[in-house]
């Protein structure tokens, strides 16, 4: 049993490395080039700024533990070449020339050529102001060229006649197959994904892209989504076990069957229909006033304290909506399994014992049917997050869920792959814990008589 | 048959009769739309020709007649010879300005006749909601057909990969194993590179890069089976030292990996990615994860039926895996298939409708009944924007269930 223990808490560790492996690709794939835009990606930002920029977020840092690259792009110097336009340009006349040394000493002299003093000489400003719009926003070698042609001053000719050799050599070269093989570097610690895995680990975020900390933010909406989902889910799991001892038992047929087939009806009915069309009724002051009780939006914490009244009329909607389809999926689950269990022999022998009806199913058939329901506490956390979002978008409660749908609409990565991350780890450690809980309370594994799968 | 049941029984053909009819609807609806609701008409008279308007464009792109290039471009609106209106004289797209900002079906509606009556109401910018609706039921099957088809044949043929072969059935030489693991990195790195020049300096992927991606991958494939298939077959001292590769336990990983986190969040951790997702794309990333769970009963099933008699029997006749697994295998789990890709099909249709509804997912100009609804949600004294597609939704996804409950009986 021990063995069994062991091998499942090995196997959590690889597994957790490699969900958060994902989400990180993830994340730096729907990123793309948007801190960039945060920073100013036009150069209207001056350079100092962008770097800072770039480091709050760590972008000055390689992605991964190791960079994999063809022998003519360096990766480090590429990084922080300031207007992403000239780095484009760089990047590419590497591929195209194969020549890393010469793009980048064609670089540093063209920057040179750039940044002096033209201020006495307006004419050649202008020219030199095209030739830097051009050159930070992408330019093939050729077009190069082609605009250093135009410059013709006494005052520039040493450097470009130098630029104008380099770049006739770097036209003649090109990539050999040797070039392509494959660079290895081995970044160590400082690199984005080490940074990032190492502080989610200790549930510690970082910054989000509207300027304000992740953990801030969660730390805000935990609170009201835990509050709703416990009410809700409490008040689905009591209602379901209620009603299904109900109709198993003291009612007739006729409303037995009844209950049976609306309760597939209600299956099917969406939360977030129902959430419109209560609105609707309820929460529509203007054309219901009668029934106009309850209000849409936070319930917010006042000095004063809290109002019962506030709450019920902010959570009863959502806590309905959220709990409903819930209800009925328990309720179907357990009534099936009633049914099978209540043909049992332990039953009859039950019933021969003189036992009540009612203690049967307390005490004999509901701890044996209830089983289904131990499965979904395992990843309770992570079907709250995913009732909430749409419900609390709805709504529009502050809570964990509206803040998953605000993230993804304003496009905040940080914050969605923050929760995604705190979802997984609490669904695999529930996972971890429920099959050790299995292993210590069913006889029949902890004997290893049957193999749990 | 005592009485109780007999009452169930009663309900569930109710049930079930109502699930065969409103399914066979939504079918019919879905495939015979643009004769139902389009602002074409159905047959027309032009110049002395007749005409099929409403499926002129299809007609058009098919190459049938090229008159039809004129035809898509006549007024039919205000067309005064013969012409034969569809019954919802208008499609999904079409903008009414005389009944634009919500008009309810009670209303008085400014309309010629009863004929151009919008039954169900208008939206916002006066287009139909009927037609809306109509055109819902062929995203709906669209969405059905994504689902089962991909998701329902990559669930049977990895799920019952896993299955069949078990931990401990693929034997593979060590160096096969260390030649794969060596040969991953080796083919990514190369695509990589190549399709990077190749964006680098023509600027562009062309189809010709892809083609040249595709080739790699194949080169590398084909060079493991090269090995396992004709090279280690001649090396006796390497086909000795085999080890078993864990199939299950591998897909088991899996498994455990993607529920980790719930289908919502795992979509919108993937739709992030893509700019602008459509309710295509939208469905495609929503099978690759979902195949899963049907490969997971898929997977079940496999090992339940394969310890049966007949599949021993089978393997000592000594019939190809293939042929088990086909001939023998599948017909003992298809009724169970059935009802897993039912489920998914209906939670797919849920997911997608919600999704749509929160405006994730849905590009500019398509119409479903969650775009449908989210309109409702925006206005929520339009209750006819919401209470009738939702009907639809309700309907369909009650229909499908139902249908995979009988199917679960059955098995």
């Amino acid at each position: 049993m021990s063995k069994s223990i062991g091998i499942r808490i090995l196997l959590f560790i690889p597994t957790l490395f490699v969900l958060s492996i994902c989400l990180f690709g993830l994340q730096e794939s729907a990123r793309g080039d948007q801190v960039a835009s945060l920073c100013g990606i036009d150069g209207t930002v001056d350079e100092r700024v962008y770097l800072d920029c770039i480091k709050t977020y760590n972008l000055d840092q390689p992605a991964f533990y190791m960079s994999v690259s063809p022998q003519f792009v360096d990766v480090a110097a590429l990084r922080t070449i300031f207007p992403a336009g000239k780095k484009q340009t760089i990047e590419q006349l590497a591929y195209q020339t194969g020549d890393w040394d010469g793009v980048f000493t064609l670089m540093e002299l063209v920057d040179e050529l750039i940044e002096r003093d033209y201020s006495l000489l307006p004419q050649l400003q202008v020219q030199i102001n095209e030739l830097r719009s051009k050159y930070w926003s992408g330019i093939s070698l050729v077009g190069l060229q082609n605009q250093l042609e135009k410059l013709n001053h006494p005052e520039v000719d040493v450097l470009i006649v130098q630029i104008q050799n380099l770049s006739d050599k770097l036209t003649q070269s090109s990539p050999v197959f040797s070039d392509y093989l494959p660079q290895i570097d081995w970044n160590g610690r400082t690199n984005r994904f080490h940074h990032w895995w190492s502080k989610a680990i200790v549930f510690e975020f970082g910054q989000s892209y509207s300027g304000r900390s992740v953990n801030a933010l969660i730390k805000g909406a935990i609170l009201r989504t835990l509050l709703l989902n416990l009410i809700a889910f409490s008040l689905a799991i009591l209602l379901a076990c209620s009603l299904a001892i109900w109709s198993s038992r003291k009612i007739n047929k006729q409303s037995r069957h009844a209950l049976d087939g609306w309760s597939s009806i209600f299956l099917a009915i969406p939360r977030f229909w129902l959430a419109t069309v209560l609105i609707f009724l309820f929460a529509n002051q203007a054309r219901f006033a009668a029934l106009g009780f309850f209000d849409i939006g936070s319930f917010t914490l006042t000095s004063s304290g809290i109002s019962l009244i506030g709450l019920i009329k902010v959570y009863t909607l959502p806590v309905i909506c959220l709990a409903f389809p819930v209800t009925w999926s328990i309720y179907k689950h357990l009534r099936d399994k009633i049914k099978e269990e209540w043909q049992m022999p332990y039953v009859q022998s039950a019933r021969a014992k003189g036992i009540s009806e009612s203690k049967i199913i307390r005490q004999y058939v509901l701890p044996n049917s209830i089983n289904p329901l131990l499965t979904i506490v395992g990843s309770l956390f992570s079907k709250l997050l995913a009732g909430s979002i749409i419900i609390e978008s709805i709504f529009a409660i502050p809570g964990l869920g509206g803040l998953v749908f605000d993230a993804f609409l304003s496009n905040d990565w940080p914050v969605l792959y923050a929760l995604c991350f705190i979802a997984g780890v609490m669904t695999l450690s529930g996972y971890l814990l429920s099959d050790i809980l299995y292993f210590l309370f069913d006889p029949k594994l902890r004997r290893g008589g049957v193999k749990y799968v | 048959m005592s009485k109780e049941q007999k009452h169930i029984r009663s309900f569930q053909s109710k049930a079930y009769t109502f699930a065969k009819f409103w399914l066979k609807a939504i079918l019919f609806i879905a495939l015979t739309l643009e004769f139902l609701a389009s602002d074409k008409p159905i047959l027309a008279s032009y110049e002395g020709k007749l005409f099929l308007p409403a499926i002129g464009q299809e007609l058009f792109d098919l190459g049938c007649n090229q008159r039809y290039n004129v035809i898509r471009r006549v007024d039919w609106q205000n067309y005064q010879g013969f012409k034969l209106m569809p019954l919802v004289p208008y499609s999904a797209q079409s903008l009414d300005f005389a009944n634009n900002g919500f008009i309810s079906p009670f209303e008085k509606q400014r309309v010629e006749s009863w004929r151009y009556r919008h039954w169900l109401g208008t939206d916002k910018l006066g287009r139909d909601v009927l037609a809306g609706i109509l055109t819902g039921c062929r995203i709906s099957l669209k969405v059905a057909l994504i689902v089962g088809i991909v998701g329902g044949l990559l669930g049977l043929l990895l799920g019952g990969f896993a299955g069949y072969f078990g931990n401990r059935t693929i034997k593979w030489p060590v160096i096969q194993i260390v030649l794969t693991i060596f040969l991953i990195p080796v083919t990514f790195y190369t695509m990589y590179v190549i399709g990077k020049s190749a964006l680098m300096v023509t600027g562009n992927f062309t189809i010709q890069t892809i083609l040249l991606l595709l080739g790699i991958l194949g080169i590398s494939i084909s060079v493991l089976w090269l090995f396992q298939k004709k090279v280690y077959p001649l090396i006796p001292s390497i086909r000795r030292k085999q080890v078993f590769i864990p199939v299950d336990q591998l897909f088991n990983m899996l498994i455990v990996l993607l529920s980790a986190l719930p289908i919502t969040l795992i979509l919108l951790a993937i739709l992030g990615v893509f700019k602008s997702p459509g309710l295509n794309l939208t469905m495609l990333v929503y099978t690759g994860i979902f195949w899963i769970f049907i490969a997971r009963i898929v997977r079940g099933e496999v090992i339940r039926v394969k310890e049966k008699n007949y599949i021993l029997s089978a393997r000592q006749l000594g019939l190809s895996h293939w042929r088990i697994f086909w001939r023998h295998i599948f017909p003992n789990i298809k009724d169970q298939l059935w009802v897993t890709i039912a489920m998914n099909i209906s939670s797919a249709l849920l997911l997608g409708a919600s999704l749509s509804y929160l405006g994730i997912g849905m590009a500019a100009g398509e119409v479903s009944w969650g775009i449908l609804l989210n309109q409702g949600k925006s206005n929520l004294n339009a209750y006819w924007l919401s209470i009738f597609p939702g009907i639809f939704l309700i309907a369909t996804v009650f229909s499908i269930n139902t249908f995979a409950e009988q199917g679960k009986q059955k098995t």
